[in-house]
């Protein structure tokens, strides 16, 4: 497991955030706006901070698709870039980032691309600078995106050559989980684990006997006499397929989704969840989840109780966003978790 | 915002709708109180992250509960301290009521049986004892919550709809046909809610 521990400070509307206890599986859930987003934006930053353009790809996850300073500067608790961002992870795959804002200071700025331009250019232009450490050593990597307000559309990124990323990590955004869905299974069906997808696949469908991409179409052998686009199998089939094979493309890595429970029936719920339990202990993908709903809660509930799925290391908290903008993770252990749900107690 | 731990198992029960209809009569607003069902005592260490929440968002948690009586193996004393021992020292009790009046052993529906109008319908409460006295010990008795709703379901006034909802809890409390919160042996009660919910 990546990370038994996480936490935060400064990052957008975050001050400070401690989470303890981490399992393989987490569920997150709580008030609209007092964070939950934020938390996997900043889990997601911190598995890849080799990455200097992961900051603006976290702010595209909120259609903040621009290079400008005072989007960037949305990363930042109290859009100040002053509140240093700083996200650190204990577990297997310790590291600890720093995510600084590089702002019309030329002095600041030592990069190859700076030293060839006259200075009035140069003192326009602004960035993000990440500094991190991974495992025990104390040995400081950083990496860094500067960006010219004249070009709109690209930046310059400077990687640390000496870090190479091991770690693999995905998010997927609110509303948005068949992304890249083809080039997942692409992937799977080369490594030869297409068979583990249809496995997991049975447990939502069971007449599915294999599956396949042709011409970036999914197709599945439901035992007709061809075999069907994915897509007619209808949106709960597809939903889980896609988590499932994100699961699986984040093998022993982790794995951010989004407000999970976005557009999905109820009565798909315990299915869905058999489907990440079983794949996220076979698979070793942490997986980091968000959810409104209540019904999605009440199946995690019923499905830890099967048998196989109990010895699941699922932690499920409730976040609350304190007047001084600490965010706090309450972790309900399994019993007060299965007593919240029958008391019908909120959990929004 | 307060929250208000009570040991009843959901909103439909005498205990809940009782201390609704009291928070009414004290001019308490709604939005200043959230009433938690607990479904018993053993279930309240199962509400540490409500009660938790509610101290970081800056607000009391306040429990109500049945004293019981030393013959249930409890009582008074015995419950304050069992409950009061119930979290970890960081999980904030505010503060603490055991019905029937704060001091003494018995339940809610002692508190109850105070607020009836015993004169008024002096007949009923007659003939109740006479019943619980010729049932003698073959049979539960007495039975303090037979009693109470039975007084509720025997008067004549009510409707059908009304005597159907008294199995949902719906004793018409605030009808000063049947009951009386002006009584001293309610003060306590009222001091302590008025004190704690705001």
């Amino acid at each position: 497991m990546n990370f038994s521990k996480i936490s935060i400070e400064n990052f957008r509307g975050i001050r400070t955030c401690n989470i303890k206890d981490l399992g393989l599986v987490n569920v997150f859930f709580g008030k609209n706006n007092c964070g939950k987003s934020s938390l996997l934006e900043a889990i997601f930053l911190m598995t890849g901070p080799s990455n200097p353009t992961l900051p603006i790809l976290v702010n595209n996850l909120r259609q903040l698709v621009s290079f400008r300073e005072e989007d960037i500067l949305t990363d930042f608790y109290g859009l100040n870039s002053e509140n240093i961002i700083r996200i650190q992870g204990d577990g297997q795959n310790k590291r600890d980032v720093c995510v600084t804002m590089i702002k019309s200071h030329t002095s600041q700025v030592i990069l190859d691309q700076l030293s060839q331009i006259n200075s009035e250019q140069s003192g326009k232009r602004y960035g993000l600078k990440l500094e991190y450490r991974v495992g025990e050593s104390e040995h400081l990597y950083h990496t860094e995106l500067i960006i010219d307000p004249k070009e709109e559309t690209s930046a310059h990124a400077k990687t640390d050559k000496a870090y190479n990323e091991t770690l693999h990590a995905e998010y997927i955004p609110s509303g948005n989980v068949m992304l890249h869905a083809d080039e997942k299974l692409a992937q799977i069906i080369v490594d030869k684990r297409e068979s583990e997808i249809v496995e997991a696949l049975k447990l939502v469908e069971p007449r599915i006997k294999d599956i396949v991409l042709i011409n970036k179409k999914i197709m599945v052998d439901i035992g007709l006499e061809s075999r069907l686009p994915i897509n007619v199998l209808g949106d709960g089939v597809r939903k889980v397929l896609s988590i499932l094979l994100a699961i699986h493309s984040a093998k022993g890595g982790s794995l951010m989704i989004d407000e999970i429970d976005n557009g999905l029936h109820y009565s798909i719920m315990p299915a869905l969840w058999n489907v990440i339990l079983h794949s996220c202990k076979t698979q070793d993908t942490q997986l980091f989840v968000s959810t409104h709903s209540a019904d999605f809660v009440e199946a995690l509930v019923d499905v830890m109780s099967q048998e196989g799925l109990a010895d699941t290391n699922v932690s499920a908290y409730k976040l609350v966003k304190k007047y001084d903008d600490e965010l706090v993770a309450l972790r309900y252990d399994k019993e007060k978790l299965t007593y919240a749900i029958n008391q019908e107690m909120e959990v929004r | 915002m307060t929250r208000i731990f009570i040991e009843a198992k959901h909103k439909n029960t005498t205990e809940s709708v009782f201390i609704t209809t009291l928070l009414k009569y004290l001019g308490i607003e709604a939005s200043s109180f959230e009433i938690c069902w607990v479904d018993g005592k053993d279930n309240l260490i199962k509400n540490e992250v409500k009660f938790r929440e509610n101290t970081l968002m800056g607000g009391r948690n306040i429990i109500i509960f049945d004293a019981d009586t030393p013959s249930t193996g409890c009582g008074y004393t015995a419950t304050r301290e069992r409950i009061l021992s119930t979290f970890p020292d960081d999980v904030i009790i505010d503060d603490l009521y055991l019905f029937p009046h704060n001091h003494d052993d018995g339940i809610f529906e002692n508190l109850l049986e105070d607020l009836a109008l015993k004169d008024v319908h002096s007949k009923f409460f007659d003939c109740f004892n006479d019943y619980e006295l010729c049932l003698g010990d073959k049979y539960v008795s007495p039975d303090l919550k037979g009693k109470l709703h039975t007084y509720m379901s025997a008067q004549k006034s009510l409707s059908n709809t009304q005597r159907k909802a008294l199995g949902s809890g719906q004793c018409l409390f605030d009808d000063k046909r049947f009951w009386n919160f002006d009584v001293v042996e309610l003060q306590p009660l009222k001091d302590f809610l008025a004190a704690n919910v705001r």
